[in-house]
């Protein structure tokens, strides 16, 4: 009878995602890094995380059309996450290009330090890309940065430099 | 009438390329879940959150339906998943190039892959091999269950 049981397709399916996801909640919980177990979105820079210029702890948080305006004019660095060949054909004036990680991260470090503010946009809502080089400076020991959410689409649609 | 790929050289050659495909795809994975989670969200495709479930459990399951079918435990399951994997793979890619996203595309093989016609192709061989496999007509190098 067990035999048979452990023959079947369904019971051995049953077997591996009941085993995996004992293994992957467990192997979470015990690592140092583990995630939470529902993502949370980036939440919104206050007024506190914008006019601080050097960063005691940590910063990654997201920001608005207007907040990102306002750290164009102040001269903080923006890098556009794009692919190159958008980057190309269109970018907000001054953006720096992440094509190359670990050249963007010296180039960054050389230029300003790990404390003062850097701001990541893509193309818009519904791209990743600036969030993922957010979290890879971060990683590289970058201590401010904030994701421009709206990305490039918001900003030409705003009708603001472009170049 | 029995095909030369029904025969034990190809089966067992089908079952340590996909095992070890999976096996090796994990590792990544496992080792950053965090950005395997952001690779899962880019795609758009799960409601906002549960991308970081998948990422948790996902990797686990590559591994030991990997090991399963290479060791030669529970082969029949882990074809079926396997299968069951790579159609996910090719719908969650082909709906990304239909939208027009070019986003990497969290295969874990090779880093910066981008999502593509050529990454659809290699899922859909992929899942041609784990069909082979679950529709074997013999059993070799198989630990469990003991017999057929």
């Amino acid at each position: 009878m067990k035999r048979i049981f452990a023959q079947n397709p369904l019971f051995q399916v049953l077997f591996f995602l009941i085993v995996s996801i004992v293994i992957g909640f467990g192997n979470n919980w015990l690592r140092d890094d583990s995630i939470p177990l529902l993502a949370e979105k980036l939440t919104i820079a206050t007024t506190d995380d914008l006019l601080s210029d050097i960063a005691g702890e940590s910063v990654l948080k997201a920001i608005d059309l207007e907040q990102a305006r306002k750290f164009y004019f102040e001269d903080v660095v923006f890098v556009d996450a794009r692919d190159l060949e958008y980057y190309e054909e269109g970018h907000i004036p001054g953006a720096w290009n992440s094509q190359d990680f670990m050249e963007l991260s010296f180039r960054l470090d050389s230029h300003q330090g790990k404390d003062r503010s850097i701001v990541t946009y893509c193309d818009g809502d519904d791209c990743g890309s600036s969030e993922d080089l957010a979290y890879d400076l971060q990683g590289e020991g970058f201590m401010k940065i904030f994701v421009f959410v709206g990305g490039w689409s918001e900003w030409k649609e705003a009708g603001y430099f472009i170049e | 009438m029995k095909f030369i790929t029904q025969s034990s050289i190809f089966i067992i050659s089908f079952r340590l390329i996909i095992g070890g495909i999976l096996v090796f795809a994990s590792f990544d994975k496992i080792g950053s879940p965090d950005d395997f989670a952001r690779d899962i969200a880019n795609y758009h495709i799960l409601p906002f959150g549960t991308e970081n479930l998948f990422a948790i459990i996902l990797p686990w399951l590559e591994l030991t339906i990997g090991l399963g079918l290479i060791i030669g435990i529970f082969v029949n399951g882990a074809a079926l998943l396997s299968m069951g994997l790579m159609g996910i793979f090719i719908l969650a890619i082909g709906s990304a190039i239909l939208r027009g996203y070019n986003i990497e595309c969290g295969c874990g093989l090779k880093e910066g892959e981008m999502v593509g016609i050529g990454k659809i192709a290699e899922n859909a061989v992929y899942f041609a091999f784990s069909w082979l496999v679950f529709k074997r007509g013999g059993r070799w190098f198989e630990i469990l269950p003991k017999s057929g």
